[in-house]
């Protein structure tokens, strides 16, 4: 039996009507199956003949990208030789283990070792006991992500994109791995088995899905190998991306242990999908004003600049979302209208946290004692993705739990805790 | 093997091994019984006889190479770094493999130049002036792929601490910021020691050439240099400060250039080995290349018996000590790896031999650097030049392939399995390297062609006649001197 999915394929899109020039976005994209769809027989056709037309096809997808079987943990565990459940990478563990031992899941962790490099001045007292350290004038921004509650829909990484202009690359530079997406949902599949062949074939795989994003490290390697300080850290904890100072030597890039800086190899925002690579003859720097279509320029989120091609980019914490509000909050309380300077919780809610149907993202202010993620992040379940790396990345990510209905070697039904997911 | 020995007094030719080690005795650097005017005649004549066929042949192979080169940067600069195959996780690849490559081969030329000089290595005379040549191209060579490989090409000045309106500076933390430092400081001390080393010989040619044209252009570089004792005394001793400028540069160019990954977090390249590593293998390597050019060099234009068996043989032992101090740094970082107890570095290893997408590039580049060197041990192979040859090209293949292995392999795998992404290059990017190689050798045959390419000035100051004693009735004639090199009773007198 062969299924084909309908839809997501078009042989003429919008874009194209608007403008005169061919291959717009979304315009020849995938296969056409209605024509084996009749009237008669809506969802199944009998009898159907298959002919190999040894022909092939490259497949794009985004998602290939980051599945991890078969060459996540098990093949570093293969080669190492020993095992590393759940990894350093994805914290989790059952919840009956939880409940006993709430360190649990960390527990094939490297130790965190909170290294203050630079005394005095230059780190800050805590404002609140555990918070931050430093970079937290007057606000400490952090964020926390529960793989607990994220089901993996993608729905942030489209609010990302549509909040941020984060360039459709087209089929072509998907496949040279190239897309731009700031955001990506990272899956790990664990599978039983003791070899690694058995675990290859392991039909049913565990999964787990940690959405992976700039994580704003204090200690960022990206800004320290940049050689024009492009990339800079502001007072509170921001690792911003100053996009025209930047002059693409990718090199923050390579030193990402997060892999989350996305290079803009070609002018993505202002050519047409497939025509990216045609030269540009005229003065580089009038590039986009001359070549984005004028119509396709109202897409755009005003307050978020369009990169042209040559410099890198990543996740803001949304800043202009942050800046919004806090330019408020401040006239406020200069008016006398307001007693603090500082946010309220879920003031600042940025792109991926409002699409979030699973309230799997959290971002405000860790100085605040009273606000979600500082809660969060004192949870037993919260931790840093390799944190042995000492970079203090702001946003923490929450262990998974699982409630399995048998435990390995148990007879019984295990029936600890609720159903779903406790709160940290 | 052995070398022609003629005195024309007395019409004996005999042949003279110069490779044998003997005990009190120097062996000959200069052979086939030149003697100034000779080599004098043997050098200018590349210069001031019309080119060979076989130079417009090769010069037109290259031109056309260069204009590969030209076209693949005129479409990256007017396209964008996406002309490229590097992506998203591998955000560098042949750009700075070829730099790392490229630098590396430049090494040589100053090692010879100023590190044997200083330690009066007189064999260092038949070879200096080409391998500096040989540098200074590779460093142009290498200098272009930082400045072309950012994204935007137009700002690359603000690398440079000017003072500008935008009141921005350079963030001096970043190894790509010592690079650009270390890499033109370098350039700047090669040319200059280069173009020194020079003037007499380019007097040489001003005063031998017949073309008018030649005669003025010759007389500008030369800087009006007479011969007079005086300018010689300036010129030994500007020659030696540049020697002792250029030597700690041989050390430094490559430890800051190794920075850019020893310094990062990557692993496969947080390691504090990789100063004394890249040092040890980019002599390694720059001497494979001292040995590519010279070899079909000596060949073509008649230099035998001034670049003779026993250089080619001194670069081979430099090849195999070199070979063996790389060697040891594929044994150690495998070793630390395992004892340091990473697990990020020893899975990045153990995917780097075994497991990894790339792992065929580190065996050749174990079979290339470490296998096919210890032939070098066998003074059949070092001594044979069309053998060396070829362990010689292998050698540069395998120290490309390291940095392939280096930078590839450790970006395709870093920490997050998520990231995991192969790297395959685009035909720019092969277009780009090829082409690399067509300016390289389009700048060194038109170098072969317009300057002198043995410096005739040093190479006579290490023959016997340029001994104060040497014409003393008792003290023998170089020729003699020459032909009285019997490390071996194996001569054949021949009388004619």
């Amino acid at each position: 039996m062969i299924n084909l999915p309908l839809g997501y394929a078009r042989k003429i899109a919008g874009a194209m009507l608007l403008s005169e020039r061919n291959g717009a976005i979304g315009a020849d994209v995938g296969y056409d199956t209605f024509s084996l769809r009749t009237s008669r027989a809506m969802w199944s056709i009998a009898g159907a003949k298959i002919t190999n037309t040894g022909k092939t096809a490259d497949v794009a997808s985004t998602q290939g990208h980051h599945i991890i079987e078969p060459l996540g943990f098990d093949v570093r565990e293969a080669a190492l030789g020993k095992k590393e459940e759940g990894g350093m990478i994805v914290h989790e563990s059952t919840l009956a283990a939880f409940i006993k031992n709430p360190k649990a899941p960390h527990n094939h962790s490297e130790k965190l070792i909170p290294l203050q490099l630079f005394p005095e001045p230059y780190a800050h007292a805590a404002k609140r006991p555990g918070g931050p350290t430093g970079f937290n004038e007057p606000h400490a921004w952090g964020m926390t992500i529960d793989m607990n509650a994220c089901v993996g829909c993608s729905a942030c990484m489209v609010a990302c994109q549509a909040e941020n202009n984060v360039p459709i690359v087209g089929k072509d530079q998907v496949i040279e791995t190239r897309s731009m997406h700031w955001l990506r949902i990272d899956r790990y599949y664990k599978s039983s088995g003791e070899t690694f062949e058995e675990k290859l074939s392991d039909p049913t795989p565990q999964i787990t899905y940690q959405p992976m994003m700039c994580v704003n490290c204090e200690n960022a390697p990206c800004e320290q190998v940049c050689p024009v300080a492009a990339t800079v850290h502001d007072a509170e904890g921001l690792n911003t991306m100053v996009y025209n100072r930047c002059i693409g030597t990718r090199y923050c890039a390579n030193n990402c242990p997060y892999k989350v800086r996305r290079f803009n190899y070609l002018d993505f925002q202002s050519r047409i999908p497939g025509e990216f690579k045609k030269p540009w003859l005229g003065i580089p720097d009038t590039q986009q004003e001359e070549s984005v279509d004028k119509i396709k320029s109202l897409v755009f989120n005003p307050e978020v600049t369009v990169r042209m091609r040559g410099i890198m980019e990543k996740c803001t914490y949304c800043v202009q979302r942050i800046k919004n509000v806090t330019n408020h909050r401040r006239i406020e309380w200069l008016d006398g209208k307001r007693e603090k300077v500082t946010v309220d919780d879920f003031d600042v809610i940025t792109a991926c946290q409002s699409a979030c149907p699973a309230e799997a993202i959290v971002f405000g202010d860790l100085n605040d004692p009273e606000s979600l993620v500082s809660k969060q992040q004192s949870g037993a379940r919260s931790y840093q993705v390799l944190q042995e790396l000492n970079n203090r990345p702001r946003t923490q990510h929450l262990a998974k739990l699982r409630n399995p209905v048998k435990e390995p070697g148990e007879a019984s039904q295990e029936k600890a805790g609720t159903h779903g997911a406790p709160t940290a | 093997m052995a070398t022609i020995y003629s005195n024309p007094s007395t019409t004996i030719f005999r042949e003279v091994d110069n490779t044998i080690e003997a005990p009190g005795q120097r062996a000959p650097l200069v052979v086939g019984g030149r003697n100034f005017t000779s080599v004098t005649d043997v050098v200018t004549d590349v210069n001031l006889k019309p080119a060979p066929l076989g130079w417009y042949i090769g010069f037109a192979c290259a031109v056309t190479m260069l204009g590969v080169y030209l076209t693949s940067v005129a479409y990256l600069l007017t396209t964008g770094v996406g002309v490229w195959g590097n992506n998203n996780s591998v955000d560098w690849a042949f750009d700075i493999i070829n730099f790392v490559f490229w630098v590396g081969i430049g090494h040589a030329g100053t090692l010879i130049s100023a590190i044997l000089y200083l330690f009066r290595q007189n064999w260092r005379t038949g070879i200096n002036r080409f391998a500096e040549a040989m540098t200074i191209f590779a460093v142009v060579c290498a200098g272009l792929y930082p400045a072309l490989h950012i994204g935007r090409v137009w700002c690359a000045y603000w690398l440079f601490p000017i003072p500008n309106q935008m009141a921005m500076w350079p963030q001096t933390r970043s190894p790509l910021w010592w690079d650009v430092f270390a890499v033109s400081t370098y350039a700047t001390v090669s040319m200059l020691f280069w173009y020194v080393g020079m003037l007499p010989d380019l007097a040489t040619l001003r005063d031998r050439t017949k073309s008018r044209v030649a005669q003025v252009a010759y007389s500008v570089v030369s800087l009006g240099w007479t011969g007079s004792c005086r300018h010689w005394h300036r010129f030994e001793r500007a020659y030696l400060l540049l020697a002792a400028l250029a030597t700690p540069l041989v050390l430094s160019v490559h430890s800051i250039v190794s920075f850019d990954f020893a310094t990062s977090q990557v692993p496969g390249w947080h390691t504090t080995l990789f100063p004394p590593y890249f040092v040890a293998g980019a002599i390694f390597g720059g001497f494979a290349m001292v040995l590519v050019l010279a070899i079909p060099a000596r060949e073509w234009f008649g230099m035998k018996d001034i670049i003779t068996i026993r250089h080619i043989d001194n670069c081979a032992k430099v090849m195999l000590g070199t070979g063996m101090i790389v060697s040891y740094s594929y044994a150690m970082e495998l070793f630390i790896a395992w004892y340091g107890g990473n697990h990020y570095e020893q899975a990045e290893f153990l995917f780097r031999a075994k497991d990894g997408p790339y792992a065929f590039s580190f065996w050749c580049l174990i079979f290339c650097n470490a296998v096919v060197p210890q032939l070098l041990w066998f003074k059949k192979f070092r001594l044979n030049p069309w053998p060396l040859f070829l362990i010689a090209n292998i050698g540069n293949i395998g120290m490309w392939w390291e940095r392939f292995v280096i930078i590839v392999q450790s970006l395709n795998r870093t920490f997050l399995p998520s990231a995991w992404r192969l790297y395959w290059p685009s035909y720019v990017d092969l277009a780009m390297f090829a082409g690399s190689f067509g300016l390289f050798f389009t700048l060194f045959l038109l170098f072969c062609r317009f300057l002198p390419i043995v410096a005739m000035a040093e190479v006579k100051s290490i023959m016997p006649e340029a001994h104060a004693h040497h014409k003393e009735p008792h003290k023998q004639t170089a020729d003699q001197a020459a032909g009285d090199f019997r490390p071996d009773e194996h001569h054949k007198p021949v009388r004619h």
